[in-house]
């Protein structure tokens, strides 16, 4: 019906420091968080999500339901929560599953990621934020949700992904980090992690054995020289996930700051480098020290065996049901590094986010103010008006 | 119904008010445009955006005109709600509707080009306007009804450039059983030497303006107009305007066009029930001359509610401050937060009962207007009035459309700064009719009390409608601050200094101050049970008998800035 099409830019460089950004009302959070069933709220989140996915003129839609979940995802409680069973029947072509509303987030942003819109690309940092702020309190994660998360582990650590900008690896590190908190906070009732994880062994054993020769040609294998530099955010006009990125605070599970280092550095990555990304020594120093790979390692170092004899004792034939019976029985302590801290990111308000919720905002009422029209788009210079969608 | 005759002399007028110079006053010309009955459909479809820009560009001093006559006549329906004239202050919220957007896209505050300066003058130029007054004749139509009823007759208006030194427009009505012929003539006078004065024409005057405010400081301020040459008197009047806000000598235009609107929007049988002013109550609280003087609680009384919430800071007493209640409650539009669905108002009532114990006397002041009549509470007879005017309150709040994304500053709308001013006409009602109209609303019944589906239809853009506004209106100025004062009677306040911040927004400190466990309860079951309309609206499992919604984008935003 909508006439029009609107586009957010996004600015760069805002002109106001005064303007300090408070809750609109300190008690409603907490009060849903504590008094509420907050999976009530997640549901409809995640079917607009769902539903909305591929349509370019829905991605602001898509943004402002990334931000409610990040900001829930920032408190311990909603991750508790999260663990709720999912029980409704939506009128859309979600996967099937049977698991908690933790399940539902992390398959619908799965479903975003891998058949939604090019113009969610910078938006992926966001998602799986949201997955790893409720990771640590996820306490038994479905087949189908095991199964879609290390797919996108093997979707981001692919060469297409991974050299696809110098930074390209944080979507990675994010993911690793899901792993981790669950093995490390939860291995008990997330057998279906573990199995997936062991069933693509390869796939992490390959990003731990990385050479700079073989990325380098890997990278060049998948970005020939003649083709555009395609990078995937090359042409996006919203900017809105690298200023999530610089939204993020880390905070530990009482809410104290972690160091700030990471902040600065995601700051910097505001400013676009237009070349084409090429692996360097530095990179790949920088690579292996981030990606924390070690707890995944020391898994597959315990398991694999594990499997391998199990199989060979049967002749090949094993039940999926064998396996994941094993791996209950199995305790990881003492086999894993010490647990890292839980860290959580928190949403922090800036100027960079509340101005794209009012060119947000304008945008819907301009395009929802259409009978009359109350608004002519000709002068209008918050966002971009073009009616030819 | 004649409908297509009224459309056509409505084209016609249209036309020509972008071809010719229309004198302001030309009072048969104008009295026709407004009289003609229109929809919001037809002026927005015969006022074409070039049409409006030419009118803008070309013809300002028509424009000029047709602004001012139409903000004077909202401001007289507001002083005299008759509901005979309730049809002609449709037609002037339309057009303002229609043209207010168009003022707006040239009223920046950067690069003022010749028309802009005319934009800003007309809109802002506050003692400006006096010159420019609006010059209401008693029409013969109406001394026969009642000599205070409204001046229909909006009918001269001098623009900038025609500067009348209307020396003396102070002095109070004289006759207003002047046969309109006779001040036709006199006007015609005037229009040939604008310079001369002339008795008749004071005599005319007792405009809407006049009736709004006292018109005690008129002298001074068209002493300094008169016989300055016009530009010079731009000037002037632009530093006055940059010099930030108003002073309460004479409004400037855009004000009162916000705050009529606000107005229009609780006006007793054209947007609610007919209410009594709680008069003997107003005035009790304004007795009290000393501003927040500071004593804690002694006696703590903390509500269950409170501490449902999480909430452990008491509220501090202050003597007085903007208070925050909605009154008279009765005119609220839907039960809901702060409100039950008996009609009962329970903003500061905790308080109140707390007190109770107390100070026995105040009690009883209290309790009456705590109620409102069931009968007529929430009604939805008056939709159709609230969405028009909610519409020109949204368009006069659409300035940070212009401006680009860099350089928006929430804090820079001068038009939205006056909406959400603590000074703005029925703000804590306005706050609990639109966030109950969105909250309270049930898409799972949606044929409210066997209202016909035309009502609904109705309703539900209303409820979206109000969504938008609110959304809008929480989103200037700086965040409320959530920390809670009451006066001595209980009612929650905000303190004078806090609300005389730059960047103070009535909304905002009213959703920060939502604080009772019940009250984040309703407002949590709202968002979810209209977010969930969005897959429930549409899965075949469930009897199909819920309307659909369209604004879950709106909803998000709210939900968001509630988080």
């Amino acid at each position: 019906m909508s006439l029009y099409y609107v586009r957010m830019r996004f600015p760069l460089t805002p002109t106001l420091s005064s303007h300090i950004h408070r809750e609109e009302n300190p008690l409603f959070l907490d009060f849903i968080l504590t008094r509420c069933d907050v999976c009530e709220l997640v549901v409809p989140i995640c079917y607009l999500m769902y539903v909305s996915r591929k349509d370019a003129s829905q991605v602001g839609l898509i943004h402002i339901c990334t931000f409610i979940l990040l900001k829930l995802s920032g408190e311990r409680s909603f991750g508790i929560s999260l663990n709720r069973q999912f029980k409704t029947k939506l009128p859309c072509d979600l996967p099937l599953f049977s698991g908690s509303h933790a399940d539902l987030v992390s398959i619908t942003l799965h479903k975003i990621m891998v058949n939604g819109s090019q113009r969610l690309v910078p938006l992926y940092s966001c998602f799986l934020t949201i997955v790893c702020n409720f990771s640590p309190y996820w306490r038994s994660m479905s087949l189908v949700a095991s199964v879609k998360l290390v797919n996108l582990f093997e979707l981001f650590s692919s060469p297409k992904f991974l050299y696809s900008s110098e930074r390209a690896y944080q979507n990675l590190k994010l993911l690793i980090e899901v792993f981790n908190n669950i093995i490390q906070y939860q291995y008990n009732g997330n057998q279906h992690l573990v199995y997936a994880i062991v069933r693509r062994k390869d796939s992490f054993e390959s990003l731990v054995n990385l050479t700079l020769p073989n990325a380098f040609n890997q990278c060049n294998t998948a970005f020939p020289d003649s083709a555009k530099n395609t990078n995937f955010d090359a042409e996006m006009e919203d900017r809105a996930a690298e200023v999530a990125a610089i939204s993020m605070q880390d905070v530990d599970e009482t809410g104290v700051p972690v160091t700030e280092t990471a902040t600065t550095t995601d700051k910097d990555s505001l400013k676009k480098s237009t070349g084409r990304f090429v692996p360097t020594e530095e990179w790949m120093t920088e690579l292996k020290s981030t990606l924390p790979l070690e707890t995944v390692s020391r898994l597959l170092q315990h398991l694999v065996p594990v499997v391998d004899d199990m199989c060979q004792r049967k002749n090949g034939v094993v039940d999926e049901k064998e396996i994941l019976e094993v791996f209950k029985d199995i305790t990881m302590v003492g086999l894993l590094p010490v647990p890292h801290a839980i860290v959580i990111r928190k949403y922090q308000p800036n100027q960079y986010t509340s101005i794209w919720f009012t060119a947000f905002m304008w945008g819907v009422i301009f395009l929802r103010s259409q009978k009359p029209p109350i608004f002519d788009g000709e002068c209008i210079e918050l966002f971009n008006v073009s009616n030819d969608e | 119904m004649g409908a297509s005759a009224s459309k056509i002399k409505f084209k016609e007028s249209l036309t020509s008010l972008t071809t010719k110079d229309i004198s302001s006053t030309d009072t048969e010309f104008w009295d026709e445009l407004w009289k003609t009955p229109s929809s919001s459909e037809e002026v927005f479809e015969l006022l074409t955006p070039s049409n409006a820009r030419l009118l803008r560009d070309d013809k300002f001093d028509n424009l000029a005109t047709l602004f001012t006559q139409a903000t004077a006549q909202l401001c007289q329906i507001v002083e005299t709600p008759y509901t005979i004239y309730f049809d002609q202050a449709l037609n002037c919220v339309r057009v303002l509707t229609r043209i207010v957007p168009f003022l707006l896209e040239k009223g920046g505050n950067d690069e003022l080009g010749e028309n802009d300066s005319n934009v800003e003058m007309l809109c802002w130029g506050g003692s400006g306007m006096e010159d420019r007054d609006i010059d209401i004749d008693e029409n013969d139509k109406i001394e026969e009804e009642d000599p205070a009823s409204i001046d229909e007759d909006a009918d001269k208006s001098t623009s900038l450039e025609e500067t009348e030194n209307n020396k003396n427009d102070n002095e109070q009505e004289k006759e207003p059983q002047i046969p309109s012929e006779i001040i036709e003539n006199s006007k015609e006078e005037v229009e040939e030497d604008s310079k001369r004065k002339d008795d008749d024409i004071s005599s005319s005057i007792n405009a809407g303006y006049e009736l709004y405010e006292s018109g005690s400081e008129k002298d001074e301020s068209i002493t300094t107009i008169t016989d300055t040459n016009q530009v010079e008197v731009e000037e002037e009047e632009e530093e006055v305007v940059e010099g930030d806000d108003t002073e309460d000598d004479n409004e400037p235009l855009a004000l009162l066009v916000v705050h009529a609107a606000m107005h229009m929007l609780f006006l007793p049988q054209f947007t609610c029930e007919f209410y009594e002013e709680d008069d003997t109550y107003d005035d009790q609280s304004d007795d009290e001359q000393s501003d927040e003087e500071v004593d804690q609680r002694e006696n703590g009384i903390e509500s269950d509610e409170k501490v449902d919430a999480g909430l452990i800071n008491k509220p501090r007493r202050i003597r007085k401050g903007i208070r925050l209640t909605p009154r008279p409650v009765g005119i609220v539009w839907a039960p809901g937060v702060g409100f039950t669905v008996d009609g009962i108002c329970h903003v500061g009532s905790r308080a109140a009962t707390a007190t109770n114990g107390k100070k026995n006397k105040q009690s009883g002041a209290i309790q009456p207007s705590m109620k409102l009549n069931p009968e007529a509470a929430y009604t939805r007879k008056y939709d159709k009035n609230r969405i028009e005017v909610l519409r020109l309150l949204l368009a006069t709040c659409s300035d940070p459309l212009f401006t680009s994304a860099d350089e928006y500053n929430p804090l820079a709308s001068r038009w939205m700064a006056v909406a959400v001013a603590a000074d703005s006409p029925n703000a804590p009602c306005l706050f609990y009719s639109l966030l109950n109209t969105v909250i309270s609303y049930d898409p799972r019944n949606a044929s409210f009390g066997g209202m016909a589906s035309q009502f609904t239809d109705t309703h539900m853009q209303l409820v979206e409608l109000s969504a938008q506004i609110l959304c809008v209106l929480l989103d200037c100025g700086s965040s409320g601050d959530p920390v809670p004062f009451e006066n001595k009677r209980g009612e929650p306040v905000v303190k004078s200094s806090e609300a005389d911040k730059v960047g103070f927004n009535i909304f905002r400190t009213l959703l920060a101050r939502i604080d009772s466990g019940k009250d984040l309860n309703t407002l949590y079951r709202g968002f979810v049970r209209l977010l969930r309309n969005m897959f429930e609206s549409k899965s075949k499992l469930l009897p199909t008998s819920q309307a659909r919604l369209e604004c879950h984008q709106e909803l998000l935003i709210l939900l968001w800035k509630t988080l």
